[in-house]
């Protein structure tokens, strides 16, 4: 995989993923979700099992073991999935609705 | 010599210069010494019990890989030979250059020119722990090398045996015995062998499987399925902080589990040959430059 | 619910007839399919025996001349999902010359273990009285201690039984002790706080059933990995009935499960005891399971689930393994062993499971069909008596 290994390829995924988090901010701020520290932290420590997964999938490919890569996609895509599932649900944790303008689904 | 310490600083950075990957330093334990010599090099009375020459005081341990493809696609791909050839260059041209500066040195060289133990050495050195297959196990390799040994009278300090864990992985673990094809490895505890502790190994059967295979002759497969013996990428390096580090054991069984799920290997019966009911097997596919088939015509 | 709309009376009994004809149809068929052929066994262990004459039982293997050269014996024993049967040789100066597995209905995975093949060689040689019935040699690696058990049980059985008959030597048969440890208090427990929480408040119940859900997942799943699984009621309608020295916890979880629906109408094993109801119970809890599923669909993928128990249960009879019967992925969760397919199944079912209330239970599990079945006939005996007494 030459692309992964390219300097370029790893300097536009830092560019990319700090316009993610940016974007995020504006998001929570524009919704009106108050983001303490720790809802940063808890994001953050997601971020890195979600990396983790992603990189194990990649290594196990890489290191000629599909098996590992299937199940262990699995396994630790489930433990991804739910872990964000919740973390979304502590996001949304003190949510103020902006008077008229709320959605309607909060 | 300045010092004994200077002197193991520089035997070992001449030991990496001449291409060893490993090396470690130890008192010689006259213990590992076989009864008699193997190789009637330099002894004259070849059926009189070995005495332990007078300059066989320190030994230096030197080691390295096996190329990982072909040692996964074991027990029919892979060699030993090609990290013995290795380790045995950097063993001679450190005899040289330990005589060149006045001391006598002798090296050992696995295989069939040797007359010592060269595992227990290799735990005294630090290189590594010895594990539940009798292979060591080093934190950098895990069990993918293969050693020499050069004995001296070369006054150099020594190192210090190490501790990473294996002793306790080793206990639950059991990968190995339940893969070996020809179920030489023990699955029960430690026994004494001749004053020391250590899990059995039914060498017996471990060499008629190793002569029944075709191929480059060999076996190596404990080395391969071992948890410890996975190549030094970011992922497996991380599992080895983890479970050397953890205090519980929790860890060990954890990593075991995950090890006999995502690497599983084919049924060991089906490593032999096929008049001996199996099916020529190897534990991963070999690399493609292996595949004799696709570059001769047979 | 949608899966018991009431069939009349009659409906119903043939319904339940028909299937129970088809299903014991199959299970005898599978029995009686193939009677264990013996003698390539007693070839395979005496090779260079040209005849041999059966009498008492036991093989006695000769050479061309007539010479004797010892004999060989059956054992049988109960494994996990049926009889196992070992044949024995033993030479004319009482040592072992051989020993294979005849017949079996465990996994295919166990006796591809290296592990058995080996027991047997480490028996080569060996005078019968001094042989090691160490099964830690079989048992250690696999977990699956009653298969192992049995491979000695039965080789155990035929060493006796040569020995009783051509040596007149009694050897003694240590008895295997009573298996009664934290997994069997375990399960006493859980079932009797699912009986107490039926006449408790609700606020107590709902926290003793969290309780009782957590320790079930932490014992019975991840620590001894053994959830009631259909291939234990498949080896029960096969006729096999594993002995109870050794089996407590297989009849405590079966006669609970059933006992408790008949009683109560509900099945206490599903609510407090099994272990994969935690999982669920636990990620609905991350999740919310705010969704709905759309009766329609619910309906179709429940006759499916039934097809699917139905078509499981009737082949695992008619190949007489009544192991192969479990499609469950509880072994994925509590052990990380299992097929490939049954990884994705456990991917769509703990996905779902954060969406929906225990989407396992009520549309895949096995358990589930036998609890309704249960659940049905209890209803029409109650119909059945009430409307006798009216009368």
């Amino acid at each position: 995989m030459q692309l992964f290994n390219s300097p370029f390829f790893w300097f536009l995924e830092g560019i990319l993923f700090c316009l993610v988090i940016l974007g995020f901010k504006v998001w929570a701020e524009d919704r009106c979700v108050p983001m303490p520290f720790w809802k940063w932290l808890l994001l953050v420590a997601w971020m890195a099992l979600l990396g983790f997964t992603l990189a194990f999938i990649g290594t196990s490919l890489g290191e000629g073991e599909a098996n590992a890569a299937v199940k262990g996609g699995i396994l630790f895509g489930i433990v991804v999935v739910i872990s964000g599932v919740g973390l979304w649900r502590l996001i949304m944790i003190g949510r103020r609705t902006r008077g008229r303008d709320a959605p309607a689904d909060s | 010599m300045k010092s004994p310490e200077l002197t193991a600083e520089l035997i070992k950075k001449i030991a990496h210069e001449l291409g060893s990957t490993l090396v470690g330093i130890t008192r010689l334990n006259p213990d590992w010494v076989y009864l008699h010599p193997l190789t009637r090099r330099g002894f004259e009375n070849v059926d009189e019990p070995l005495e332990v020459p007078k300059h066989w005081e320190y030994a230096i341990v030197v080691g390295t890989p096996m190329s990982w493809d072909p040692l996964y696609a074991n027990p029919n791909y892979g060699t030993s030979m090609d990290a013995y050839a290795r380790s045995r260059i950097v063993a001679a041209r450190l005899v040289a250059f330990i005589k060149k500066l006045g001391y006598a040195a002798r090296p050992h060289i696995p295989g069939n020119s040797y007359d010592l133990m060269v595992p227990p050495i290799c735990v005294d050195a630090g290189i590594g722990e010895q594990g539940r297959h009798s292979v060591v196990i080093t934190p950098e390799l895990g069990c993918n090398f293969r050693p020499a040994v050069v004995t001296t009278n070369l006054p150099v300090k020594p190192d210090k045996p190490i501790d990473i864990g294996v002793q306790d992985f080793c206990k639950h673990c059991k990968i190995c015995a339940e893969n070996c094809p020809a179920g030489a490895i023990a699955t029960g505890e430690k026994v004494e062998v001749r004053g020391y502790r250590r899990y059995h190994l039914n060498a017996a059967k471990c060499n008629n499987f190793w002569n029944s295979t075709l191929g480059s002759m060999g076996c190596r497969l404990c080395i391969a399925v071992c948890p410890y013996t996975r190549k030094a990428n970011w992922l497996h390096k991380t599992a080895l902080k983890v479970t050397t580090n953890d205090p519980t054991g929790l860890s060990d069984r954890v990593l075991t589990g995950l090890q006999d799920s995502l690497y599983p290997g084919p049924d060991p019966q089906s490593y032999y040959i096929p008049s001996l009911g199996g099916e020529n097997a190897s534990y991963r596919e070999p690399p493609w430059w292996l595949k004799t088939e696709d570059f001769v015509d047979m | 619910m949608a899966e018991t709309r009431r069939q009349t009376p009659k409906a119903a009994l043939f319904k339940y007839l028909s299937i129970i004809v088809v299903l014991s149809a199959a299970a005898v068929y599978g029995r009686f399919r193939s009677g264990p052929v013996l003698e390539p066994y007693v070839h395979e262990v005496f090779p260079e025996a040209a005849r041999m004459e059966v009498s008492d039982g036991i093989y006695a293997a000769l050479t061309e001349q007539g010479k004797l050269l010892g004999w060989a014996g059956v054992g049988s024993a109960s494994g996990y999902g049926g009889p196992l049967l070992v044949i024995v040789g033993i030479d004319t100066e009482g040592h072992v010359v051989g020993a294979r597995v005849v017949e079996h209905r465990e996994t295919p995975l166990f006796l591809r273990m290296a592990r058995v093949s080996r027991f047997f060689a480490s028996l080569t040689g060996r005078s019968f009285d001094r042989i090691d019935y160490d099964y830690e040699h079989v048992v250690g690696v696999t977990g699956a201690s009653r298969s192992a058990g049995a491979i000695t049980a039965g080789v155990r059985a035929a060493v006796m039984k040569i020995a009783a008959r051509k040596f007149s030597i009694q050897l003694s048969s240590p008895e295997r002790p009573f298996e009664f440890g934290i997994l069997e208090i375990t399960l006493l427990v859980l079932f009797t706080i699912g009986i107490a929480s039926q006449y408790l408040g609700s606020s107590v119940s709902e926290l003793l059933r969290w309780a009782s859900q957590i320790v079930g997942l932490l014992i019975i799943g991840f620590w001894k990995n053994s959830p009631l699984t259909i291939a234990k009621i498949t080896a029960l309608l096969a006729g096999y009935f594993p002995g109870l020295r050794w089996s407590v916890s297989l009849y405590l979880l079966i006669t609970g499960f059933v006992l408790t629906v008949m009683i109560f109408g509900t099945s206490i094993y599903c609510s407090h005891v099994c272990p994969f109801g935690a999982v669920q119970r636990c990620i609905g809890a991350v999740g919310g399971r705010s969704a709905r599923l759309p009766t329609r669909s619910v309906r179709l993928l429940r006759g499916l689930r039934n097809f699917i128990v139905f078509f499981a249960v009737f082949s695992a009879l008619i190949v007489s393994k009544p192991a192969l019967a479990s499609y469950e992925p509880f072994a994925v969760v509590f052990a990380l062993k299992g097929s490939l397919l049954q990884w994705f199944l456990l991917l769509i079912v703990i996905l779902a499971s954060l969406v929906i209330n225990r989407p396992w239970c009520r549309l895949f599990c096995p358990m589930r069909v036998c609890e309704r079945v249960l659940q049905d006939a209890r209803q029409r005996g109650i119909d059945y008596w009430k409307a006798r007494r009216h009368d």
